[in-house]
Order: structure tokens, then sequence, then C-alpha cells
């Protein structure tokens, strides 16, 4: 057994005294394996291969002699290691400045790695992860990217498709589970019983649907997630046969999905078609045009996407020959396919290659930023190295020396850089989860390690042979004292290309910080069309199973405002379908106007919300025309719109609208008795859309949103609004509380977030990049303090002196800005998605850019120029 | 740092535990264990040299002739090596116990 720590000897030393080594252990330790021997063993083997490797040259020529070819050139690198230890340790601030850059620069890649590796780069976890298929169907041209199906167009696709061999359907509800320790509002996903085998998912425990789970009939089941069973039942492995009740009906569990990113959305439990009470209703699943549904296919073994689009679009063509009420043909109704992995990724990519893109440039920085710290240590080692080219070192000796070293400092830099990237990674992680589900795959595992590896390996090894390429090794002038002019010439030119590389990557960096930031600027400045002070909206999803009908529903509603406005503080309360900024994509229907020729062409088409009487007051929407909804807006009473400043432009223009009256369903007329101001419902980015706001009276539903005003104290607001809801019904959960402020901060976190780390990234750049002119610009000063001492000494002006440095510095900085442009103009052709309300080559961002570098380059400038001016002509003269 | 071996070919001090090797060997040849042992015995205790650095200090004082092998015995399945003190061992180490007592007396005089 302690045979195996002698290896921690060189083999020379085994073979000469491994057998009395061995011996003496077992002497002194006792016979068998102990700890104490084995570390005794590991300790002082690697003391010995360390301290076996020679102090110096002259040892190291005379040492190999005796031992073989592999340990001679092991002696040589641990050699070169301990030498180049020693003399990173000698020079301490230079080290630490060099392993500090290393570690933000392969830290920055690392952590972005680990991101689009997890989400870009990786094959989807699910078995079938490359074959999956997200089916569209895209309405008028692609004006809406993907309608939706319906359940008879989902049996029709799965019947007829040749290239896809499984169509799977899902959809999402809200359903309250009774059963656990408390009433749960649960995210359910509706799936085909064939979902999980389309996809290649294997449950944790238990089973998935089979067939007959998915037959009229069956006895329900439910799958929980993972994370749900994790959360809810803290992994409560007996969890398969237990029973929960859901719409009325007994569920049983019969398995948990081991843990993986769930797409199209996250959901808690999981259950088949028959199981939902709406997909069976008549309406739903009947209904052709009822699409509501997103589909997966699964491609045939040996199918291509493109077989597929093929193929989906002759079935799509018989469908709309066979239905043509279903497909009106002013639509322009088609059916398409996406690979999955592009579509879970779709909103991710552009921002990941920019940061991509934005790190890589860093590590660029750094390279040469280290490569210039590197070559001014150089130039102070250059009679060391003459003194060794002297005694016989050949040139390849010493890049292999100087190679050692900086692989040495890269790979600290880089093991650094690992703990960097941890450290970042989780807000990373939290950041790329606003994009893509995928980000729960991110991790700092194997892969990413040995990226970091790599990247450190490279990076030193691009170190160790740059600094070294135009080492002459002129002996004679390198040993002479205070020679080598030429050789520092051409040092300081190799450094002033390099700030210049610096200074024009730092400008490209910068062009994409300042396009993000300007981007978020315009964005915060945009008029949501809403007062967001004081105000505080919350979600009430009502159980279906208690609230069936309008009667059930309506008194709901009405109690409950009625109790908030009797709260003191309370303003205004109201009820809408959804909040505005809320990220789901329009839901348009179809109209038509009273008096208006009915046309072939496309529909008209505007989004449907509905409104509680004091709806507009409490959002502080501007009433522009007419009326606002009233208690008296109900049934029986007639039905009754108001319309948005785009919709009345729209389709009426200057005319007016007060008084017209249009129809949604084609038979029943509603006269508009409103116009109200645009609100930017889908996104801060998004131009308002046509919009129809109904009553809440005339069509009440059940997941509302509830909007409160308040007098100066909306934080309050949270308990009256919980008081109120438990009041008139205790087992009725209310989620999602938030200020409408907070509602306009969450639209824009991601740009903020994006624009946080490019302006970290910039700045960082800069502060390296101005670190970098100072050090060139001072070492160009100590070279040149004699001439600058005569210079003074006949009578130059200090402030010339002072201005010929930095104009020397500024020269760089310009040549750099000039090269600049052309990265950021690069950059800005990635950003053209990310940037709102600019141009991508926004020209005030370029100019704003140049100024700030070159605000930047002349403060570094102006160090090393000070201290030029302030030469005493005397000193410098005499030290010549 | 570099040159100094090259222009200062004076060989580096001894360290303690070469010292009391040679001292120990300055006797009889002694194997490993006794090598140990004896240094143990000599230092009071306070010197007690692992089993896996005391082939590394027996290899450089071999390297520098300060040493050499006196035998290896093989009694039945007993294999050991004897050390035994070179002249040059003997001079080195008494210049270095000279060196070493001069700067002790020097210590002690104030």
């Amino acid at each position: 057994m302690l045979r195996l720590f002698l290896r921690a000897y060189s083999r020379g030393f085994r073979e000469r005294h491994g057998a009395d080594l061995l011996r003496l252990c077992e002497d002194v330790y006792g016979k068998g394996f102990s700890f104490r021997a084995a570390g005794d063993l590991i300790w002082n083997g690697l003391k010995e291969r360390l301290g076996g490797a020679p102090r110096d040259f002259g040892e190291w020529l005379e040492r190999p002699a005796r031992e073989g070819r592999g340990e001679r050139a092991l002696a040589t690198v641990l050699h070169d290691a301990r030498y180049g230890l020693r003399a990173l340790l000698a020079s301490r601030g230079f080290t630490a400045a060099i392993l500090l850059t290393l570690a933000l620069g392969i830290g920055a890649n690392t952590a972005i790695f680990s991101v689009i590796d997890a989400v870009l780069l990786r094959p989807l976890p699910y078995a079938h992860g490359d074959r999956l298929v997200h089916l569209l169907q895209p309405v008028r041209g692609g004006q809406i990217d993907n309608a939706g199906f319906s359940p008879p167009e989902v049996k029709d696709y799965r019947e007829q498709s040749q290239a896809l061999d499984a169509v799977v359907e899902y959809h999402q509800m809200q359903f309250t589970l009774l059963g656990g320790a408390e009433a749960q509002r649960v995210s359910t996903a509706v799936v085909s019983a064939n979902f999980f085998d389309a996809f290649g998912v294997r449950p944790l425990l238990g089973r998935t649907f089979l067939p007959q789970d998915d037959v009229q009939g069956a006895s329900p089941v439910l799958l929980l997630s993972y994370e749900y069973w994790q959360r809810a039942y803290r992994g409560d492995p007996g969890i398969v046969g237990k029973t929960f009740t859901m719409n009325d009906r007994v569920h049983e569990v019969v398995g948990v999905l081991a843990p993986m990113p769930q797409y199209p959305g996250v959901n808690d439990v999981f259950m088949p078609t028959v199981a939902c009470p709406f997909r069976n209703g008549p309406h739903w699943s009947q209904d052709r045009t009822a699409r509501g549904l997103t589909v997966f296919g699964r491609l045939r073994p040996g199918s291509t996407l493109a077989a597929a689009q093929k193929d989906l679009a002759q079935v799509a063509e018989r469908l709309h020959g066979a239905h043509p009420d279903a497909y009106p043909k002013g639509d322009g109704y088609t059916t398409t396919a996406a690979a999955l992995r592009d579509e879970l990724t779709r909103s991710a990519r552009p921002t990941l290659i920019v940061l991509l893109a934005t790190t890589l440039f860093l590590l660029v920085i750094v390279c040469a930023n280290v490569a210039n710290l590197t070559m001014a240590r150089l130039i102070r080692r250059e009679r060391e190295m003459a003194v060794r080219t002297a005694l016989g070192a050949t040139r390849l000796r010493l890049l292999q020396l100087l190679l050692t070293e900086n692989l040495i400092l890269a790979l600290v830099g880089g093991a650094l850089g690992v703990v960097v990237a941890a450290w970042g990674l989780e807000a990373l992680a939290a950041f790329a989860a606003r994009f893509t589900t995928r980000a729960s795959e991110i991790r700092l595992d194997l892969r990413v390690l040995l990226f970091a590896f790599g990247l450190s390996l490279f990076t030193g090894a691009l170190l160790g042979c740059l600094p070294a390429l135009p080492a002459r090794a002129n002996l004679a002038a390198d040993l002479k004292e205070g020679a080598g002019a030429t050789a520092h010439r051409s040092r300081l030119r190799a450094r002033s290309a390099l700030i210049v590389a610096q200074v024009a990557v730092s400008f490209s960096l910068l062009i994409g910080a300042g396009l993000m930031l300007r981007s978020l600027l315009n964005l915060q400045s945009v008029d949501a069309g809403f007062d967001v002070e004081d105000a505080l909206t919350a979600r009430v999803d009502l159980n279906w199973t208690r609230y069936r009908t309008n009667e059930q529903i309506l008194p709901f509603g009405e109690k409950l405002l009625d109790r908030l406005r009797a709260e003191p503080f309370v303003l205004s309360a109201a009820l809408t379908g959804s909040v505005p900024l809320n990220d789901t994509s329009p839901n348009g229907v179809e109209f038509r106007i009273e008096g208006a020729p009915v046309s072939d062409g496309p529909r008209l088409r505007a989004n449907l919300e509905t409104a509680s009487p004091d709806y507009f007051q409490t959002m502080g929407i501007p009433l522009l025309a007419g009326r606002a909804f009233t208690s008296m807006d109900r049934a029986p009473g007639p039905q009754v719109a108001i319309v948005n400043q785009s919709f009345a432009r729209h389709f009426f223009g200057a005319g007016d609208v007060v008084g017209r009256r249009v129809t949604v369903d084609g038979e029943h007329w509603v006269q508009i008795v409103g116009v109200v101001a645009d609100v930017k419902q889908h996104g801060l980015e998004r131009e308002p859309g046509d919009e129809i706001y109904a009553p809440y009276a005339f069509a009440p539903f059940r997941d509302v949103r509830l909007i409160v005003r308040s007098r100066g104290r909306a934080q309050d607001l949270e308990r009256a609004i919980r008081a109120a809801v438990k009041e008139i019904d205790p087992q009725q959960p209310v989620t999602e509380v938030r200020t409408l402020e907070q509602v306009r901060a969450d639209n824009l976190a991601s740009p903020r977030l994006t624009a946080l780390l490019l302006g970290a990234f910039a700045l960082l750049a800069i502060l390296i990049t101005a670190a970098g002119i100072a050090g060139v610009i001072a070492y160009s000063v100590s070279q040149r303090t004699q001439e600058i001492g005569i210079r003074l000494a006949l009578g130059a002006d200090p402030a010339d002196v002072l201005a010929m440095v930095v104009r020397q510095g500024m020269a760089l900085v310009g040549l750099g800005l000039a090269l600049g442009v052309l990265g950021g103009l690069a950059i800005s052709r990635v950003m053209q998605g990310l940037v709102f309300g600019i141009a991508a080559r926004d020209p005030v961002t370029f100019v704003a850019g140049a100024a700030v570098l070159a605000a930047v380059g002349a403060v570094a400038c102006l160090l090393p120029a000070r201290k030029a001016a302030e030469v005493d002509p005397m000193i410098a003269l005499r030290s010549a | 740092m570099l040159t100094m071996s090259i222009l200062d070919p004076s060989t580096p001090p001894l360290k303690p535990a070469e010292l009391f090797v040679l001292a120990a060997l300055r006797a009889a040849p002694l194997h490993g264990y006794g090598l140990v042992q004896e240094v143990a015995a000599r230092s009071q205790g306070r010197i007690r040299i692992r089993p896996g650095n005391l082939y590394r200090v027996l290899d450089r004082l071999l390297d520098r002739g300060l040493i050499e092998v006196h035998e290896r015995a093989s009694a039945g399945e007993e294999r050991r090596t004897y050390y035994r003190i070179t002249p040059l061992g003997r001079r080195v180490a008494q210049a270095e116990a000279k060196l070493l007592a001069d700067v002790i007396g020097e210590l002690l005089a104030t």
C-alpha cells in the first residue's frame, strides 16, 4: 500500500532508496498503512521532486546527465515553475495586478459560457429533444405568430401528418387542489396522454400517463412536477397513490416527474386532457375555431424539419378546403413548425450573443493589458535574459521559461476566475431565467471547468509567446549599462500597438453599453398611459367549482369592490381582465362596424378587454370623449363599449366615434359610449394596439385582476385586500400582489439588467485600458527623462512638456478610437434587436462614447505627463 | 541569485539534519533506522528525522560525497543499506562545526 505513495518521489530516488525507505517506514510507523506514513511520503516526495530540481541554470545544466529524458524534461518544467513562482512572488504588485485582470476576464467568460452552454449548446434534456417541433398556425402573413390550435385540429393533424410520429397538445389552467394542509391554487398543465413519451421524459417516481387515462370515463390521475413535489410535499417518497380533490373530483397521484426545464410554461401538476372540465366542454372540444391549445410534434426518425413543414402545409390545405368557415380566406391561415430547441431559447439568444461578444472583447483587453504588463516587466528583466543567453541559454530555453511563468499566471488567474464565475453565476442564471426556462440547467460543471482550464491555457500560451517575439538577444547591446535604445523603441512600439487595440475594443464595448443605456432611458421615459403611483394590483382567481355562473361570480366582485371602497384610505377600486404591461400576446377578436361594407379582405381585429365602472379612474387613464362605464351598464340593459384612441383613429379617422355601433359575434350590436387614451397593454416597447373595453358586469369571469388606488398608502392596501377577500370567501387565495410601480419596474427589469451587465463590462474595460495607457506613457517618460531634462534646461516651458506627453498619449487614443468605430459598428449590428427608440448606429452614442474614452485617456496621460513636466533638469542630466 | 553558484562555488551550508547525520556516522556505519534512533538520541529527542525526509538527506550527502554506501547487508529476508562517512565528510563536518562553534562562542561571550 505504501509503495503507491512512494511514487511521489522521482524515479531515480526510488531506484536508489525505495526499498530502504519502505523498510524504515515499517520500523518507525509500524507495518501496514498509516496516514502519518502516507503524509510523510507524499510531502517529502513532492519536496524531493521540486527540491531535486536545480536552483539555477548552472545546476540545471549539470544535473540531468544522470536522469532519463522524461525526468529531465520534468525537472526543467519543475525548475521553471519554481523559478517562475519565486519571480512572481518577488514582484507582488505586478502579480496581483495581472491575476486580478485575468480573474475578471476569464471569470466573466466562464460565467457567460456556462449560461450559453446550458441554454444554447447542450441538447434539450428530453430524450427526443432534437426531434421535437412546435406546431404554429400563423395568421395574416405572420401578424399573429400563432393562433393556436383547437381540439378538432389537433385530431386532424395527428391523423393526417406523415412526417410526425406523435402530435401532442398542451394548455395551462389554474385549479384549486384540496386535500393537503391547505387549499392550494396550482398551475396545471393539461396534456395528451403520450405527451411525456413524445418528449422522452421518464418519471422519477411512479409512472406517466397511459392511453387509458385519457379516455372518457377514466378515473382522474395527476402527475406532479419535481419542483412542486419538493416545495409542497418536501419530497415525500410515499406521494404516489395519494389522492387530492380537484374540480370536485378525486384525483390520484400516479407519478412525479424528474427535474427538467418545462416548456412552454412552468406547472405544478399535469393532468390528461380528458380530466380538464373546460377542454372537454362541448364548446371547446367540438369548435374548430376555439384555438387555445399549444401543439408539439415529434419528427419521425429520419424525417427533417423542412419535410415536416411541407407535410403540415399540405394537411392545412386539405383542412382549409374541408372547413372554409373556420379558415376565412382573408385571414390567410397557414400551418408550419419550428424546432423546439430554437423556440425555447429564441428570446434569450440575442442577449446572450451580445453578452458573449462583450466578454470576449473584455478578454481581448485583459490579454492586451497583461501582455503590456509582462512586457514592461520583461524590459526590467532584459539584463537577466542577456546574462542567461551569455551563459548558454538558447532562445528556445528562454521562451520556455517565459511560457512557464505565464502559464502559471494564467492558471492561477483562471482558478480565481472560476471563483469569480461561481460568485456571479446565481445572479446571471436569474437574469437568464427571464428569457428561457432552460436557465434552470445552468451550473458550474465539468464542461465549464474544462472551458475555463482551456481558456487559461490558451491565454497563458498566447501571453508567453507574445512578449517574447520582439526579444532579440542582442548580447553586447543589452549587457552594456543603459544601452539598448533600439530595443526599447521596438518594445515601446509593441506596447503602443497594444494600447491602440485596448482603446479600440473598449470603445466597442462602450458603444454596446451606451446603446443599451440609451434604450433603457428611452423605455423609462415612455408614457405607459396610466398613473403608477399609490396603486396596488392583485390577482383573484376564483375556484370554478364554486363560481360557475355569472350570478355567482358577479356578486363576489361587487362585494369585494364595495368592501374596499369602504376603507378610509381607498380612493377607488376596479376589476379588469389583465393589468397593462403584461407580457402576454394580444388576444385579437374580429368585429364589424355598423354601416361599413363587408369585404372579402382581412377582417377587422382588436383586443377585447373588460373593465368595471371605476377602472379608468382608478388606473388614471384619461377619458377623451363620451362617458365611462357606470353601474347601470349591466344586463339586461343595452350593451355598451369604450374604445381607445388608437382604435378610434384607426377605424373612424377624424369622424365621430361615440354613438357608433360594432359587433363581435355578428348578432349583438354594441354601442360605443366613450373613448379613452391609449395604454401600453403589452409592454413599454410595443405600440398600443386597438382596444375595445366591455363592461365587467356583462361578462364577469373568474380570473380577475383587482386594482386599488389609495391616498398615499399603497403598502397598507395589501392587508386590506387580503382581509376583504377572506371575509367574503375564506377559501379564496389572493396572488400576484404588486404595486403598479412594480409592474412598470418589472417590465424594465430585463433591459435594465442587460444595460447593467454591459455597463459593468465596459467600465471594467475602460479602467483596465486607462491603467494601460498610464503605464505605457509613464514608461515612455522614464525612457526620455534625459531628453526632457535637456529640453527643460534649454528653456522649454514645463507646460509644453506636459502637452507633448499628453499629445503622445492622445495620438494612441485617437488611433484606437478610429479603429474602434469598426468594432462599434459590428456590435451595434448584433444589438439591432435589443435597442429601443434609437438607431443601432446611433451617432449620439458613438460621439458620447468617443468623448468619454478621450477624457479617460487624457486623465490617464496627465499623471505621467505631470511627472515629466516636473523633471529636474539637473538630476536628469547628471544621471545621464 | 541566478549566477551565485557559478560565480561563488562554495557549497551551501549544511542543514541541522545533515550535520546530525554526519555526526551520527562518525562513530560507526549505520542503516536508516539506526540513524533515526542515533540522531534522536544525540539531539536529546529534539530532532526526529522522518523516514520520508531521511533518505532525501542521505541523497544530498551522497551527492556531495560526504557519505558513501558501506554495505548492503542481507540477513535472511532482512535487507538494509549501511552508510558510512567519507574523509571529505569528516572534514566538512568539522569545518561546519568549527564555523558554528565560532559563532556560538561569540554568542556566549557577549
